[in-house]
Formats: C-alpha cells, structure tokens, sequence
C-alpha cells in the first residue's frame, strides 16, 4: 500500500465519519464543526486528484468563508432556538428507512466493487489553475455564467426567506 | 353549394355563441337580481328575442339542408368541403372536411327539420325559466355537433361530433339543474358514453393502422379494393377473428354507449331527467341513433364482418326485447319511452346486424318523427298538468287536450306497428330483413316480433292510461314508489287543464304527419311500391370485390314473395292484438293489470327492478372502485391515513403553533423513504 | 449564427430578472402592476429571441440543429418548442397572477424576477445538450420553485410546501449527480453521445447511471413512487405558483428526459423500458385512484397532474423502443417521431388547459379568501360565471373531451402508443394503453365531480357580495378558452411552432 492510498483511506475516514456524525448530533454547533471536518475531507480528496485549485478553492471557500459564515449565524441568533430536536418519526419507520437506505446502499457497493473500472496510468500533474481559468471563460462559459444565476436565486431566496417575517397566519 | 353546407353548423355555432354571451351577461345581473330578491319565474323581458334567435340558427340551417338536398335530388354529385388542416405530420394528417352524400342529406334534413320544430317547442315549453338564453345556447351547441356528427369527411371529426354531443347533452341533463339527483344523471349518461368511446377510439385506430388513414372516402375506397378488402379479412390475432370482425365489433360496443344497447343502455332511461324537449331531440331524434348512422356510413366493413353481423344482432334483438319489456311496467310516462326508444334502436341494429343499412337507416327516420311526436306530446301533457309525469295520475285528457291526444294517438299507432303507418313500413322491413338474413337473423325476427307485441302492449297503455278513463289527479295524493314530490307541484283541478300553445301544437302536428305518411318513400315492393328511399341510399351502400365477396359469402337472395306477405301479416295481427291486450287490461277490465301483478309476483319484480341490471353496475363496478381508492391500502397510502397525518396540513399548522418544526412533520421522511424504496426497487430490477 | 443568440433567451430572462429586482425592490403599499407587465414583457421578448434563433436554423439548409458555447447550447426544433411552451406558461403565469400578487402576504417584487429565472433554468434544460447543462437548469428551476412555493411567507402551508419540496428536491438531485458521476466515470464525457457510449457499453455502472438518472427524473416529474412530495407541495404553494409549477416543469422535465432518451435509443438501452414501463404504469394508476379520494380541488388537480405525468411518460417509452437492427427503419423513427410530436402537443394542452385551471381557482381564492376544498367551488355557475366557464373547459380538457386540446393530446399520445402496439407486438405497449385508456376513464368522475359541484346551489345562506372583476383577468381567461377550443380544432392556426416539430430528429438518427 503506497502512500498515496494511505492518504485516500484517510481523506475517505475524514469524510465520511463526521458526514455520519452531522446526522446524529443534536446541537447545532457541534454539527457546524463536523461539518467543518467534512467539508475538509473533500478538500483533501481533491487536492490527491490533482486538481489542486480545486482543493485549495474548497479550503479558501467552504472552510474559510461559508463555515465561519454560519458560525456567525448561530452565535449572533438565539442558540436554543436551533437546538435540533428528536422527531416523532415511529421505531418502525426508522427501521424501514435504515433498512431500505442500507439495501440501497449495498446494492451500489455491489455495482461499484464488481466493476471494472478504467485505471489510468498515473501521471505527473501539472498545475490546473491557468488552465481551469481559461476553460471557465471558454468552452464552459455557459456552465459558469449559470452557476452565478444559480448562486443569485439561492441568495435572492435566502434574503426573501429570511427577512422579518410578517405576522403568522 | 360548398358555401351552403359549410353554413349548417356555422349557423348553429353562431347561434350557440350568441345565447351564451347572452346567458353570461344576465348571469351577472341576474346574481343581483338574485340577491335582492326577484323573481325568476316572472321570465325575463329580453327572452323574446332569445326565442326568436333560438329558433332563426336551426331554422337558417333548414333552409340551408333543403338547398344542399334538392341539388342532390336533382341528381348532383356528393359535396365536399374542406376547411383547413387540422393535424398535419409525416405519419398522420386529417383535415377538417365536411361531405354531404345521400345519407348525410338524410340525417342533415331529419336534424335540422326536428331540430327546428324542438327549438320552436322549447320557446313555450321553457317559458319563465331563468336560464333560458343558457338552455338554448346548449340546444343550438347540440344541434352543431350533430350535424359536424354526420357531415364529418373523416372518423376523427366524426368522433369530435360523436363526443360533442354527449357533452352538449351532459349539459342539458346536468349542468342545467342544480339538484343533485339530476346533476347525477348527467354524469352517470357522460361516464357511460365515454365507456363506449374508449372502444370507438380504439376500433378507429386500428382502422387507422389498416388503412393509413381516416378519411371516409379513403376508407371506402380501401374497402372497395380487392388488396384492402383482403387485408381487412386476413386474421387480426385476437380470437381468431378478422381484422375487419375486430374494428367493427370495437366501433359497435362504441355504439352501444351511444345508441343505449346492451351493455351501456342504463343511462338512457336516467338521461329522462333533462326537459322533455330534450328527450325528444337528443335522447330520440337524433344523438342515439348516432351509432346508426356510423354503421351505415361504415356499412363496407360490416359487411366484411359477417361474424361481428351476428353479434350486433344477437345483441340488438336481445336489446330491444328486454328494454319492451322493461316499459311494460313503468309508471312514469317519459321512462316508458326511454325505454321505448332503446328498444326501438335495438330493432335499427337488428337491420345493420342483417346487412340492411337502409332498412335500418329508414326506420332511424321514421321513429324520429313517431318518437319525437310522442315525446314532445308527453311534453305537452306534463305541462299542462304542471309537471306531473305519472300515468297513474292522469286519464280523461283526450277532451282536455285535443291536438295532443289526436297527434300522439296517430304516433303511438305508428310506432305499434299499424299498417300502413311509417312505423309498421320500417319496422316490417327490418324483421323481413332480419328474417331473409336467415341464422341468427332468425332469432332476431323471433325476438323482434316478441318485441313488437311489447311494444303494441304499452303504447296502448300509455294512450289508454293518459288519454283514456276519468281523470285521477285530482284524488289525494298518497305516497308511491319514487313519488316526485321534489317538483313541489300540486294536483290540477281537471277544469284547470287546458291545451298547450300553438309554439308546442304546431311541431306535434308536423311529427303526427311525418310519422303517418312517411311510410310511403319507403314503400316496399311487395306492396307495389318501389322503395324509393332503398334506392336513394344505394350510392352509399359500398360494393365489396369479388374476391372479398367469396369469404364472406353474397347475399342471401331474395326470399319467396309468400314469406314476405305472411310476416307482414303477422306483424299486423301482433301489432293489434297487443293493442287489443292493452285495451283489454286499461279499458275493460281494469283489475286485470292487479291480478296479473298478484299472479306472476316474480316477473313484476324483476321487471320494476329492471331486471337487476343498474343495480348490477352500482355493485359492482361504481362501489368497488370507489373503495378501491378510498379505503385500500394504496387509497391509504394516498389519503395519508398511514402515516397518522391527516390530510391537508391543517394538523401540521397545529403541532407548528405548539413549537415544533416544520420538518418534524411525518411525512416528508415518509415521502423520501418512499422516494429510496422506488430507487431500490429499479435497482433490483436490473440487478437481480 | 453567433454562439451568443443561442442562449440569448437565457440572457434576456435573467437580465429582466435583475431589472425588476433593481428597479422595483422597494416594497411599496398597495398594487405595483409594473414588475408583473416588466416580467410578461422578457418573457415575450425571450420568445421571440427564441423564435429568430429557430428561424435562422431552418435558413440553413439541412442542418436541424445548431451546438455552441462549448457544446452546452444544443438549440432544435424540439428543444425550442419545448421552451416556448415554457416561455408561454412563464409569461401567461406573469399576467394571471397580476391580481393575486396585490394580496398583502404576496406583495413582494421578488415573486417576477424569481419566475424569470426558474423561466431560464427551463430554457436551459429543454436546450442544451450536455448532462452538465442539464443540471444546472434543472437547479435552477428548481431552487426557484422552492422558493415560489414559500413564497407567502406569513403562510405556514405555503412555507411547509417549501420546505417539503427543498427537501424531496435536494435528495433527487443527489441521484442526478450520481447518475451523472457513474455515467463520467464509464464514457469520460458529460454530452449526450457520452450516454449513447456508456450505455453501449453495457457495463452494469452504466446501467445504474442511467437507473439513478431515471430515479432524478422521476422525482421531478412527479412518477410514482416519486410523487408524494407532489400532493402536500401543490395543496400548500400559492396557487398561481401550482399552477405553473404542474405545468411548465412537466414540460421541462419531459423535454430534457426525452432527450436522455433519444440519445439512449438504438444504442442497447431498450432494458431500461422495463423499468419505464413500471412507473409509467403505476404513476397512471396512482395519480388518477388518488384523484378520485381528495376532497380539496387544489389536491385532486395534484394528482391529476401525476396522472397525467403517466400518460406523458409512455413517449419516452416508445422512443426508447427504437429498433437500430429493425429492416424497416422508417418504420422506427417514424415511432420515433409520433410519440415526441405528440408528447409536445400533449404537453402544449396540458400546459395551457391547467394555467386556465389554476388561473380560475387562483380567482376564487383572492376573491373569497376561502381555501380551494370541493364545497368552495360549490355554486360557483351562480357566483362567478366566467369563472366557472374556464373551470368547466379546462375540467373537459384535462379530461380529454373533444373539441378541446385535451382531447387532441389523448388521441395523438394514445395513438403512436397503440400504433408502436401493432408494430412491436409487445405486451408492454397493450398493457400501458390498456392502463391509459381505462385510468383516463376513471379520471372522468373526479373531473365530473368539479363540474357538478360547481353547478350547484350553494346550500344556504347569502351569497356573499363579490369585489368588482378585473377586465384584464377576464379577457386572460377568455383568451385561454379560445386557445384550448382552437388547439383541438385548428391546431395548425397557431402556427408552425408545435407542428412539424421533430424534423431535427428524423434527419438526426
């Protein structure tokens, strides 16, 4: 086992045990932190692919900007407000989701293990960072421009969801 | 001419278009009017003009249809008109085209004649109803559809027309009254007919993949060519029938939903609910006999269908026999000739069923005046007794009313089969038709002339109960059956009674004429006529290829002249000896009808409870899909009763208020597990 | 023709969008009628971009379709009907809810700009060729609608639809971008050729791509069991939003899976008709048994939606049934070609009859303020008679009665179905339109049950005095009348854009 999947291994773990641990926690903070943990875990993934602009774009946004984003957000609103609670979701339900969830998950374990997947031959990676910058302003202008409609709706929705909120009714 | 038949149904169009501008516009004043408390039976100022209106479209499109059939007359070729595409790609293309053929002249000229004498009846009849420009508005919309119905160049247009005139009637059944009871009936008579839709839709399709097309005249044209003719013979696959046995055996159970034959007859009877006008135009005259007038139009192909023949007539005399039994015991007088009329329409397909188009063509003629005549007499004499419709409540009427009691005496002798009236002349030459098919044809004649006894029994009933014996309205009224107290009426005074205007006298006059002369266009040959109506439909009548001749089998031949006078004597004797019974049971000796109940207890009832039949659908199909989606575990399901939320979030909103969250709500974890389970499920799918 | 004037409806929607937002983002008290005719305008200038775009394919002679901007912007004669069926719901939706939007919990300026854009995410699904593209438009869409269908905020039945549908929406994403991850990881592309080399390829992570995909899809479009969400999300949103939400989405969602298909066709994917066939089945079966047990008319036009979304989902299925080795080829594309035709069609009606559904309801309920149940429509012939007029049209259409579009729709659907039938000989196809033909009956009674409530006597009690029409609704309403009448009798009036759409597609394959 060469050291680049040792790294794999680990970048997986970093991802997908605090992905588990979100659901499962409770207060909000913690499940900020965790996400925190995942998020860097991508980021990690990322940067083991070679694409390295990408990885540190994740660092630099999610981890720098968004989670500290949220972190503001919980500390300036009112903590016990956020404070997730239990649902009143039945024992049998819960077992009929994890049961139907974990099916589902074996049977795309099954697909993924049987495959035979192309494996390219490992090479050396040049810098990605001039060349994804001109693929965004080329062929993949579209998919860019768009991405920027996407994120102003999301943020348009945001501010109309969030502003002060008349009178329940 | 293209011009002239182009402008039938533009007319009606127009005039539909106007009432209901009309009837939108008073609908809004007439809210306020509503609300400050005026009166609706009071008429309205304007409906003068809305009669008079009513009355110019269908009358404007008479004159049109007397144009188009005199050139025709005159021995003009067919007329086409071609409107504009109305679907066009690669594969598939119909245009709207109107043709007016001999047939078409026949049904234009019944249409839009009865169509016009209806309207100018239903300007007195409906006198004071509120919605009187809306009633109208669907009366021209019918009589629109009707004659798209039958100029129609093409299956497709032909179905729209087919499909339009359900509705309009659907909106005269249901959409005119606002009681429940009624809004039903005009449901149950739309659900039925789409029932028979379905079929026709498919028998089109399937002619459509034949042919390649749904123009008539191409389908005449595959038809009469030996390489269509035998691709409509070669077996199609499904129980060993022809291709040409499948389509028309699918286009004939879409016509038992509209022509009221087994098993769609029910919502016939129940469609009596609308204004007795309306029985008398769409539920009579003219939307039932659609079915007719399809096979006719299609006659090629169920000529090609000799199997499918014997099934239309199997069916079609078993029809007409069980509806004549049926009216013998109903009290309301508009249900006898419900009934009536989908026994009379049973004998029309027995006249297809035997290869006799024109046979069944002419009797299709014929009943529209003696039924129309004796709906809108029943009319006639429920609105002078101020909505009373049972037999049991009237008699002694014939002094009263006059012209009604003559005009429907004449019809009911007509539709009894009494020589040499137009019912016997067409009726007769369906069973000697039915007879000469010989085979199943045999049956039918039996079953027919069982039938015409029936039929005989309670015309005279009807007669005898309405016009005869003393008046017995006038006795306090006790509770029976299915009273129809909902009306709120009371009993008229018999000095009260009086005939009804000259608006409703006039068509009943018109019918009475048409239904006792009519006879002689068809006049046989064995009675030294030259059956000129025979002739004038031959042109339509398709003529198969030798070789498709072969497989079927020609034509039986002509029966021995003897046969033809000693049925024909028969059918008489029938017809009179019915009446005879009739006259017997309501004149002579009225506790004849009591003893014959008290004998035969079983037969009543299965006669009054309609052999089981209606109750039958609502057991059995109506309920069991209603449970189905209501009460099963997929009913469940959707309802939301499994998962404990009550539907609508009326729930939700509470347990919000009591500081939970929105996402705590049961179901949208219910939904995705659902939404994993369905991915799981694909995946086995393929996987496994 | 510039890359730019392919995505220039694109560019001119989210350009208005950002105009009314700038322009009309202060809240002022009473009506604005400003960002509504602002919104009705990009949508109509969107359209004609898109036309002009059209009219410049069909000048060159020979090519059916143009691809620029990097292969995102695939623009033919399908995806451009398919779009304009968008833009038109887009923009009629603008102008129905005109009278709506004055409501005090619904007077925001955000309402247009938020529809203008889920207007350029529909564009861009229904024209671009590219699984990338698709994905994009279809968040975009989407995100939007979540956000319309929250949109009145003081409403805990509108925020819950929100929030139901955020939720359903982010988990059938997530198999899209699986679906998309699986198929780059066989063909090493994201265009639609990259599907025809992963499915030709036969591998089984190819299959689950095109499963899960499926699985997205079928979320979006409603298909059992992936419609639950559908119910509670139309019952709770705004109605003018429900109204756009069961029409312009379905038309997207089918356009852009239809392609998915196309590009599957021929190639070895006929397995997936399997699945296909199921849903299809079962959605029709669903939609119309749940139709038939709601007591809110909001809630029975939900299903019906999905009912519909079953009948819809037979074209793909004939498309898919393409046969590459059949020696009769003209035969197949032609199956190829009814079923798409019909498809648009089908989705052109449905479009227009339940804008005309909602735009009635949505009426009743600004006017009353009563919630839409089967006895708020009860008497409503009395009440409203225009109203109740586009109601009764728009109930016979969907049921598919002559001579409305409804009807056309059926009769073109049903009928590349039945003739697919005859020439496959498959049980599959007699079974889904034996299912179709007879569910669609079923639909009857609950379509029926709307007619009859409405035309009768409310049960007691004044009626109550009713604020004064709005003209323009009026005339929109008559306009859509007409429209469904003239779309079952003279399709051909309103233009080449629907008829003769598919020629792309037969010169294509």
């Amino acid at each position: 086992m060469d050291w680049s999947t040792i790294m794999w291994w680990v970048m997986a773990a970093v991802t997908v045990i605090p992905a588990v641990m979100i659901v499962l926690s409770k207060d909000i903070v913690r499940l900020a932190f965790w996400l925190l943990a995942s998020l860097t875990g991508v980021a990690g993934l990322y940067i083991l692919l070679g694409a390295d602009f990408l990885g540190f774009t994740q660092v630099l946004v999610y981890i720098g900007g968004i989670m500290v984003l949220i972190l503001f957000g919980i500390m300036m609103t009112n903590r016990d407000a956020v404070l997730m609670r239990r649902g009143e979701t039945t024992g049998g339900a819960m077992l009929t989701g994890v049961v139907i969830a974990a099916a589902t998950a074996l049977a795309l374990l099954k697909v993924v293990k049987d495959t035979k997947w192309k494996e390219a031959a490992p090479v050396e990676m040049p810098a990605t960072t001039a060349r994804v910058g001109e693929a965004l302003l080329t062929d993949y202008v579209l998919p860019f421009e768009l991405v920027s409609v996407l994120l102003l709706i999301v943020l348009c929705g945001a501010a109309y969801i969030a502003r002060r909120r008349p009178e329940e009714t | 001419m293209e011009t002239l038949l182009a402008l039938i149904p533009a007319f009606l169009l127009a005039g539909a278009c106007v009432q209901a501008m009309i009837a939108l516009a008073r609908a809004r004043a007439g809210h306020h009017a509503h609300l400050h408390g005026a009166d609706h039976h009071a008429g309205h100022p304007g409906d003068r003009l809305v009669a008079m209106l009513a009355v110019a479209a269908p009358l404007a499109s008479l004159g049109c249809a007397i144009g188009v059939v005199s050139h025709l007359l005159r021995g003009g070729a067919d007329i086409e008109v071609r409107l504009w595409n109305w679907m066009a790609s690669s594969a598939f293309s119909v245009d709207i085209v109107f043709r007016a053929d001999h047939l078409t002249a026949v049904m234009l000229s019944v249409i839009t004649f009865i169509g016009s004498l209806i309207h100018l009846y239903s300007t007195a009849y409906m006198k004071g109803d509120p919605g009187y420009p809306r009633y109208f508005s669907y009366l021209n919309l019918f009589t629109f559809f009707m004659t798209i119905l039958v100029m129609a160049g093409d299956l497709v247009l032909l179905f729209v027309g087919w499909e339009g005139v359900g509705l309009a009637s659907y909106l005269l059944i249901g959409f005119w009254w606002s009681d429940a009871e009624k809004a039903k009936a005009g449901m149950k008579a739309f659900v039925v007919n789409r029932v028979g839709d379905a079929f026709f839709m498919v028998g089109a399709f399937l002619l459509w993949r034949a042919v390649g097309s749904l123009d008539l005249k191409v389908i005449r044209g595959f038809i009469e060519s030996p390489e269509g003719a035998a691709k409509l013979l070669a077996p199609a696959g499904m129980f060993g029938l022809s291709l040409a046995s499948g389509i028309a055996l699918l286009l004939f159970m879409g016509a038992t939903g509209k022509s009221a034959q087994i098993p769609l007859y029910v919502w016939l009877p129940d469609a009596m609910a609308g204004p007795t006008p309306v029985s008398a135009l769409i539920h009579a005259a003219t939307m039932v006999t659609a079915g007719i007038y399809l096979a006719a139009r299609l006659n090629g192909l169920f000529a090609l269908a000799p199997d499918a023949g014997a099934v239309v007539l199997v069916v079609a005399s078993a029809t007409c026999l069980l509806a004549a039994s049926m009216a013998l015991v109903q009290t309301d007088i508009k249900k006898v000739l419900a009934y009536s009329t989908v026994s009379q329409l049973g004998y029309m397909f027995i006249g297809v069923g035997a290869g006799a188009y024109d046979a069944g063509v002419f009797h299709l003629v014929t009943h529209a005046f003696f039924k129309a005549c004796l709906f809108l007499g029943a009319g006639s004499v429920i609105h002078a007794l101020h909505h009373e419709q049972d037999l049991r409540r009237m008699g002694g009427l014939r002094s009263k009313c006059p012209t009604t009691f003559r005009t429907m005496l004449i019809a009911g002798l007509s539709m009894a089969g009494v020589a040499p009236l137009a019912g016997f002349v067409s009726k007769d030459e369906i069973l000697w038709k039915a007879w000469e098919h010989g085979g199943v044809g045999r049956l039918a004649w039996l079953l027919g002339s069982i039938a015409a006894l029936c039929t005989a029994f309670y015309t005279g009933r009807l007669l005898l109960l309405a016009f005869g014996g003393d008046y017995r309205g006038e006795t306090p009224k006790h509770e029976h059956g299915h009273g129809h107290d909902d009306h709120g009426h009371h009993a008229v005074a018999y000095n009260d009674i009086h005939e009804s205007p000259k608006a409703m006298t006039l068509p009943l006059v018109l019918l009475a004429l048409g239904a006792a002369f009519l006879g002689f266009i068809g006049w046989p040959h064995v009675l030294g006529g030259h059956n000129m109506f025979g002739q004038w439909l031959a042109p339509v009548m398709m003529k198969l290829p030798e070789s498709a001749k072969a497989v079927v089998g020609g034509h039986a031949g002509h029966g021995a002249l003897h046969a033809e006078w000693a049925l024909m004597g028969m059918a008489v004797m029938v017809a009179f000896v019915g009446l005879g019974i009739a006259w017997k049971f309501y004149t002579r000796d009225r506790s004849l009808p009591g003893k014959m109940v008290a004998r035969f207890p079983n037969l009543t009832e299965r006669l009054t409870s309609l052999w089981g039949v209606d109750a039958f659908y609502e057991e059995r199909i109506v309920k069991p899909l209603r449970n189905l989606a209501e009460n099963t575990l997929l009913g469940k399901i959707e309802t939301g009763v499994i998962e404990g939320v009550v539907n609508g979030s009326a729930s939700v909103a509470r347990r919000l208020a009591s500081g939970l969250r929105v996402l705590q709500d049961g179901s949208i974890q219910t939904y995705l597990t659902w939404m994993v389970a369905g991915t799981l499920l694909l995946l086995l799918l393929l996987l496994g | 023709m510039s890359d730019l004037s392919l995505a220039m409806p694109v560019i001119l929607l989210t350009t208005g969008a950002i105009a009314v937002l700038l322009l009309f983002s202060k809240k002022r008290e009473g009506a604005n009628p400003y960002p509504p005719a602002v919104g009705a305008a990009t949508a109509a200038a969107a359209l004609v971009s898109l036309q002009i775009t059209l009219g410049k394919l069909t000048s060159v002679a020979g090519a059916g379709s143009s691809t620029g901007l990097g292969g995102f912007m695939t623009v033919d004669r399908f995806g451009v009907a398919a779009a304009t069926i968008c833009l038109v719901a887009t923009l009629l939706t603008a102008l129905l809810a005109t009278d709506w939007l004055k409501k005090a919990d619904a007077n925001n300026p955000e309402f247009i700009p938020v529809l203008l854009i889920a207007a350029a995410g529909m564009v861009v699904m229904t024209t671009t060729g590219n699984l990338v593209g698709m994905f994009l438009g279809i968040e975009i869409m989407s995100v939007s609608l979540y956000i319309l269908s929250a949109f009145r905020r003081g409403n805990l039945r509108s925020i819950e639809s929100g929030l139901k549908y955020f939720l359903a929406g982010a988990f059938a994403s997530g198999l899209f971008l699986m679906g998309i991850a699986l198929n780059y990881g066989v063909s090493g592309g994201f265009d639609m050729a990259s599907l025809a080399t992963a499915s030709a390829s036969g591998t089984m992570v190819s299959k689950v791509a095109l499963i899960l995909l499926l699985c997205g899809f079928a979320f979006k479009l409603s298909l059992a069991p992936f419609h639950q969400w559908a119910a509670d999300v139309y019952e709770g949103a705004p109605t003018p939003v429900t109204g756009f939400m069961s029409t312009a989405v379905k038309v997207a969602g089918f356009t852009a899976f239809t392609r998915i298909v196309l590009a599957l066709s021929g190639t070895g994917g006929s397995w997936l008709s399997g699945a296909m066939v199921w849903l299809a089945l079962l959605t029709m079966i669903v939609g119309n048994l749940g139709a038939l047990a709601q007591t809110s008319v909001k809630r029975m036009l939900a299903y019906s939606s999905i009912g519909h979304a079953g009948y819809l989902m037979m074209a793909p299925i004939v498309v898919l049934s393409y046969n590459a080795a059949s020696p009769n080829l003209g035969v197949e594309s032609r199956a190829i070609f009814l079923s798409t035709d019909a498809m648009i069609f089908y989705l052109a009606a449905y479009a227009l009859t339940n804008l005309l559904a909602f735009g009635s309801l949505a009426f009743i309920e600004t006017r009353e303020g009563k919630g839409l149940d089967m006895d708020a429509i009860g008497g409503l012939r009395w009440r409203h008679p225009v109203a109740a007029v586009g109601l009764l049209i728009a109930m016979l259409s969907l049921a598919g009665v002559p001579p409305t579009a409804g009807f056309l729709g059926k009769f073109r659907l049903f009928g590349a179905v039945l003739d697919r039938a005859s020439v496959t000989g498959e049980t599959a196809f007699y079974a889904l339109i034996a299912v179709a033909v007879l569910t669609s009956l079923v639909s009857l009674g609950y379509y029926l049950r709307v007619i009859m409530r409405m035309t009768m006597h409310e049960p007691e009690g004044e009626a109550p005095v009713l604020p004064p029409f709005s003209p323009a609704w009026r005339v929109l309403i008559a306009v859509l009348v007409v429209a469904i009448i003239v779309l079952g009798f003279a399709p051909s009036f309103l233009g080449g854009g629907v008829e003769g759409v598919m020629s792309f597609l037969r010169t294509g394959i």
